[in-house]
């Protein structure tokens, strides 16, 4: 019976004794807290601090304070907005849409059309972003609904492509080839409040003020906007989930007929859960436009799509939490590999990594994270080994790999590691699963 | 002359070449326990599925409380005090059993577009809810996953779920189905105590609780009722032995 498939993961309390709302609460403290580095010196003994050589804080001392990376966890913070977004009709309504990334293109349009036209004002474009999505997320779930199962996912599919052609053939704003945009202007002048999303809150630039000290651009509005921005969203789903209008979509995933023998009208609600889902995920769009300063059809992509269902998935569905750790997650590691690997074929290795996560995570990240205080010093003890794991696994398929050294220029080596680390995982979950089987 | 709160008037049903329901009139009085009984095929399935507005009839009526609801939606039906349980366990798993039975209270009690406050603490749900799954003896096992509880809870929970929402009628699709005898006791048990205080249209295998719980029973063979009466008359009558029993042997 479908009983195997229930998830029996507790709920997240808001207490100290809840292991996942302690991880919660100091992930929201350094991101509240990481733009600051850039003003604050790094405490020297992270750098200096060493065993045998290694420095098991230096890649803190690394990250400290440097501005790109800042713009890189904005990124992952306005990601996060759109993958809570998906998870409230994923994970809570079973509608699993492929084209969500059609409202970050929607946010974005409406930045850089309204700034094409000389409308910098960011509540104007703000209000056009979330209006537009809506709307846009009306009509495609209005049609959409009527359908489910694997209709759905190719109808949603198809919408989004229909607006990413339309992108593409819209030559005023710069068709295939996208347009520069500036950032949105939040200032009022009637009450004295001058803010833009392009200011520095920490550094300044010696270009605008000659007395400064630290010259460098921080991007620490767009940050703070992204990172309140985010928690806005999570506070709304949350409260959403729970509420009756929760339950709705919640009962109408876990047993549409019955939601209609009891009384419910699920059509209307889930069509407005998608609705809300898309004006969220157009607030991410309206932050992705002002975060690139720039906008492009490719935003709208089916890949993007598949993109943020792949952090949600990473993450755990049905979760909210999970969709912010799966975008971190996945972000970083798309670092990681650039960095290491190399801008040639860093996908080929992230491929192999994301189906050895999702095959030992197959609940996504959040529920791996134990709901009690006494599992705590094993998970971390796990966490590190695979962190170990992917670390070693991403160097072997480096450019400085050890096995370059030993085995020469071998051809397609790193596919016959890539696939036989894929067997050796495939091997391992079937253990694991014999055992879980006769356990 | 006790009130009629549903009445079917000459309902039929085909698929293709099969009539599941056959030019078929019945009443439903108001506080009475009325079975309908017939053997496999009978189309008591195709019957509830028309009544509780899933599959819509090819001809004729059904009037509840006065109004045609031949036309109505499964929901429009549900609010207007049609309810149903389902042959097979139809609840929601992941829920908590006062959880399923909070948000079948919930469709009952005005629209849903409340977005913020937590529909677990709204004691106008909760306290039905907890009422219905003390009627039907489930109170001590309402935190637990629906999916956790036995077979027979689970029907129980159905049951509950069913009178949460105060129904003139209730519809009920085989309750006992798949139980063990002692499980089923426990539900004729259950239903016994909403004799006299609901109007229950049963359609149910098992001929011991049948006979049992109805005020009347009507015997369905080939989508036509051939017989409707007091159980001892059923009992009696030579046309349903012949239909039903000589069905069986």
């Amino acid at each position: 019976m479908a009983g195997v498939n229930v998830v029996r993961t507790p709920e997240l309390r808001t207490s100290f004794r809840d292991p996942r709302f302690v991880l919660l609460l100091i992930g929201a403290v350094l991101l509240a807290l990481y733009p600051i580095t850039v003003i604050v010196p790094a405490p020297a003994f992270l750098k200096a601090f060493a065993i045998g050589g290694v420095r098991p804080f230096g890649f803190i001392s690394d990250v400290w304070g440097q501005t790109y990376l800042i713009s890189l966890v904005s990124k992952m913070l306005i990601f996060a907005i759109a993958v809570v977004s998906l998870d409230l009709i994923l994970g809570y309504g079973g509608m699993v849409s492929f084209g969500h990334a059609a409202y970050i293109g929607l946010g974005a349009y409406a930045v850089a059309v309204s700034s094409k036209y000389g409308i910098d004002n960011g509540y104007f474009q703000l209000a056009a972003a979330i209006g537009g999505s809506a709307l846009v997320a009306l009509f495609i779930g209005a049609i959409s609904l009527r359908t489910s199962g694997v209709y759905f996912i190719m109808i949603t599919l198809a919408f989004t492509q229909m607006l990413y052609y339309l992108g593409i053939s819209l030559e005023p704003f710069g068709g295939d080839d996208g347009m520069n945009t500036k950032r949105s202007n939040f200032s009022l002048q009637s009450l004295g409040i001058n803010f833009t999303l392009n200011d520095n809150l920490f550094v300044c630039e010696k270009r605008l003020d000659p007395s400064c000290k630290i010259d460098d651009r921080d991007g620490s509005s767009i940050y703070y906007a992204s990172y309140f921005a985010l928690l806005a969203a999570i506070w709304f789903t949350r409260k959403l989930v729970h509420s009756r209008f929760g339950m709705v979509i919640r009962g109408a995933m876990s047993n549409p007929v019955r939601m209609q023998a009891i009384g419910f009208p699920i059509y209307r609600y889930r069509l407005t859960a998608f609705v809300l889902a898309g004006a969220i995920c157009g607030v991410a769009g309206f932050l992705f436009a002002n975060h690139q300063q720039f906008l492009s059809p490719v935003y709208m992509n089916w890949l993007r799509s598949g993109e943020i269902m792949i952090m949600g998935i990473l993450g755990g569905i049905g979760t909210i939490y999970g969709g912010v750790i799966g975008a971190i997650g996945l972000l970083t590691i798309e670092e990681l590999l650039e960095g290491h690997v190399g801008k040639d074929y860093w996908q080929m290795v992230l491929g192999p990594l994301l189906v050895v996560l999702v095959l030992f995570a197959n609940r996504g990240i959040f529920s791996l994270i134990p709901h009690e205080m006494r599992k705590v010093p094993m998970f971390i003890a796990r966490f590190a080994l695979v962190i170990g794991g992917m670390y070693v696994f991403i160097w072997l398929m480096s450019k400085n790999s050890p096995i370059l050294k030993i085995a020469g220029d071998i051809p397609h080596l790193p596919l016959y590691v890539i696939f036989g680390s894929m067997l050796l995982a495939l091997g391992l979950r079937y253990r694991q699963d014999n055992r879980a089987g006769h356990g | 002359m006790a009130e009629t709160i549903l009445g079917i008037e000459r309902l039929t049903k085909r698929f293709g070449g099969l009539t599941a329901t056959n030019d078929l009139s019945l009443n439903v009085e108001k506080g009475e326990v009325h079975a309908i009984i017939g053997p496999n095929g009978a189309g008591k399935t195709t019957l509830i599925a028309q009544l509780s507005g899933l599959l819509q009839p090819d001809s004729g009526r059904i009037v509840f409380k006065g109004q045609d609801i031949t036309a109505l939606s499964a929901h429009k039906r549900s609010a207007l005090g049609l309810a149903r349980s389902f042959q097979v366990t139809s609840i929601f798993l992941n829920f908590t059993a006062e959880d399923n039975v909070a948000l079948a209270v919930q469709a009952h009690s005005g629209h849903s577009f409340r977005f913020l406050k937590s529909a677990r603490t709204l004691a106008a749900l909760r306290t039905p809810a907890k009422a219905a799954l003390d009627q039907v003896g489930l109170a001590h096992r309402a935190n637990v996953v629906a999916a956790d509880l036995s077979h027979g809870e689970q029907r129980q929970l159905e049951i509950a779920m069913a009178i949460a929402t105060s129904p003139t009628l209730l519809l009920l699709d085989e309750p006992m189905a798949g139980m063990g005898a002692e499980e089923s006791a426990r539900m004729v048990d259950v239903l016994k105590k909403f004799k006299g205080t609901h109007t229950l249209l049963l359609i149910e295998h098992d001929m011991d609780a049948v006979f049992k719980l109805a005020d009347r029973i009507t015997v369905l063979v080939y989508g036509q009722a051939i017989a409707t009466g007091t159980p001892e008359s059923i009992r009696a009558n030579a046309e349903v032995k012949r239909a039903y029993l000589g069905d069986e042997s």
